[in-house]
């Protein structure tokens, strides 16, 4: 899978890894058990500092999406389960999201059309 | 005293023209995406303004090489006994008036990027199959090596034979009809000398292989996996390139070795010299035929290629231009690459931010001020001894 990180982006370096991981992951660029590069070598490759790099890894370490593997260092890890605090957090996120939408005048249909759309997105369906 | 005036003379003429020939093309064989290594975008790669300053240089660039060959013939014929003190000043004459031909199309490009409000993408990418992105140490054909090592090897084991029977002195250098013109007393140091260069150049060579499949590249924000698909081609043709030379070097340095001991060998000049320069021609001709960084690599020519989703934002970046001085030197400290495409032809530049670099420029200003001070003397007494 190929990482783009816009150094001028309003997210952080190390936000913009962590999702474009997690959205390489959704879509199976990276599937269960792959390795990713070292820290070094990515942050030599993107040239950024290696902290920046460290930072994304240990968050996704902490999020599930990644183990730290002792031998191949960080491998994605296998499906999450779906429910707990995960549920909580999204729904959080959705919540704001659907403000937004209603404070823009957005129709309750158009909304749900749109999550339909970037679901299957995130999941690399074409559509 | 003549005789080398003119050597010395066609020497500085070829030397001159080769240059300037480089000099010349350099533009057209960078990637498309620099301006006198400023970033400009796609669109306006073939915008007027940008041809114009391309055009400039490169009648600059004639100009210039014409000026410095009129001067060398100059100086031949009315001051002939000065022609051996050229050497020293041509080199600085020539990086001057480089410079003054680059300085201003690179401020030149600078402005007109500012003024037309160009904007590039700001993005950077990289592989998470680790080996694409950069290459690896494995990404070096072995097999040359291990080729030349095995002919250090066997010169090894033939200078170890051969010693005992060998007389007081051996050749140790000989002169264009491959006769020998000096000699040194016979030691094992001193039959073992080639086969010990040998190993030295066999590892400098490895080192630069390693540099070159290493460097960081220059992505096309516009299809990052074509890029990287192209760089991976572009690193296998020249990890064989250089490890072609190698074999020819090894050979090369191996033959000067069986000459010292094997007395009644006779090799002819051609088999000596010009076979190993001839291993060059691959090492030259890649980069030409396939670009920096692979960049000149059709598609259709490279399997599987995936095709890049990437639909690239349109942002309102200047790109990194600002950690390139003058177009030229590249100074990111955040950047852990040591070593990265050059902007401005075809080779590869240094991190100037990274402390082992900044040594290794001291040491090489150090060593260029000793061997400077050290040919001028040696120069003005032979000069002044004829």
């Amino acid at each position: 899978m190929i990482l783009e990180i816009n150094t001028r982006s309003s997210l952080t370096i190390c936000e913009q890894l962590r999702n474009q991981i997690v959205l390489g992951i959704a879509a199976k660029k990276l599937i269960p058990g792959e390795p990713l590069p070292s820290v070094r070598s990515l942050a030599a490759d993107l040239g950024i500092n290696y902290h920046t790099v460290g930072k994304a890894y240990s968050s996704l370490c902490d999020q599930g999406y990644i183990i730290m593997d002792r031998r191949k260092g960080a491998v994605v890890a296998d499906a999450l389960p779906s429910g707990g605090e995960f549920v909580s957090n999204l729904s959080k996120t959705l919540l704001l999201s659907a403000a937004e939408a209603v404070c823009h005048d957005m129709d309750e249909e158009d909304f749900l059309e749109l999550c339909t759309r970037q679901y299957k997105k995130a999941k690399g369906e074409r559509l | 005293m003549r005789e080398l005036n003119l050597v010395c003379f066609i020497t500085n003429l070829f030397a001159v023209i080769l240059i300037g020939i480089t000099t010349t093309v350099i533009p057209m064989l960078t990637r498309k995406s620099f301006l006198f290594g400023v970033k400009i975008p796609m669109e306006h790669q073939n915008d007027t303004r940008a041809k114009e300053l391309r055009k400039n240089y490169i009648t600059l660039c004639v100009l210039g090489t014409i000026a410095v060959l009129a001067l060398a013939v100059a100086q031949y014929l009315f001051i002939p006994d000065m022609t051996l003190i050229a050497v020293l000043y041509f080199p600085f004459l020539i990086i001057a008036i480089q410079m003054a031909v680059y300085l201003p199309n690179w401020k030149k490009a600078v402005k007109l990027k500012a003024e037309e409000g160009w904007t590039v993408s700001n993005s950077v990418f990289a592989d998470t199959k680790s080996s694409h992105s950069r290459g690896r140490l494995s990404d070096l054909p072995k097999m040359w090596y291990v080729l030349s090592l095995l002919i250090i090897f066997a010169s090894v084991i033939a200078a170890l034979i051969q010693y005992p029977g060998l007389p007081d002195q051996i050749p140790t250098h000989w002169d264009i009809n491959m006769q020998p013109d000096a000699w040194t007393d016979k030691s094992y140091l001193a039959i073992l000398m080639m086969p010990l260069i040998n190993l030295g150049t066999t590892a400098l060579m490895w080192m630069t292989g390693f540099m070159i499949v290493r460097a960081k590249l220059q992505i096309d924000p516009q299809n990052p996996a074509l890029s990287f698909a192209q760089h991976r081609i572009y690193r296998r043709q020249m990890g064989h390139s250089i490890g072609f030379m190698t074999l020819g070097l090894a050979a090369m340095f191996a033959a000067f070795g069986c000459m010292s001991i094997f007395p009644d060998l006779q090799i002819s000049f051609w088999a000596v010299i010009v076979l190993p320069f001839a291993t060059m021609i691959p090492l030259i001709v890649v980069p030409f035929k396939s670009g920096q960084g692979g960049g000149r690599i059709k598609p259709k020519n490279i399997p599987a290629v995936l095709e890049g989703d990437n639909t690239p934002e349109k942002d309102s970046g200047r790109g990194d231009d600002k950690y390139w001085a003058l177009g030229m030197f590249y100074h990111n400290p955040d950047d852990p690459a040591y070593i990265v495409e050059d902007r401005f032809g075809l080779n590869l530049g240094f991190n100037y931010s990274k402390l082992p670099i900044k040594i290794m420029v001291a040491l090489g200003i150090i060593g260029f001020v000793v061997f400077y001070a050290w040919i001028t003397v040696f120069l003005l007494n032979t000069t002044i001894s004829i």
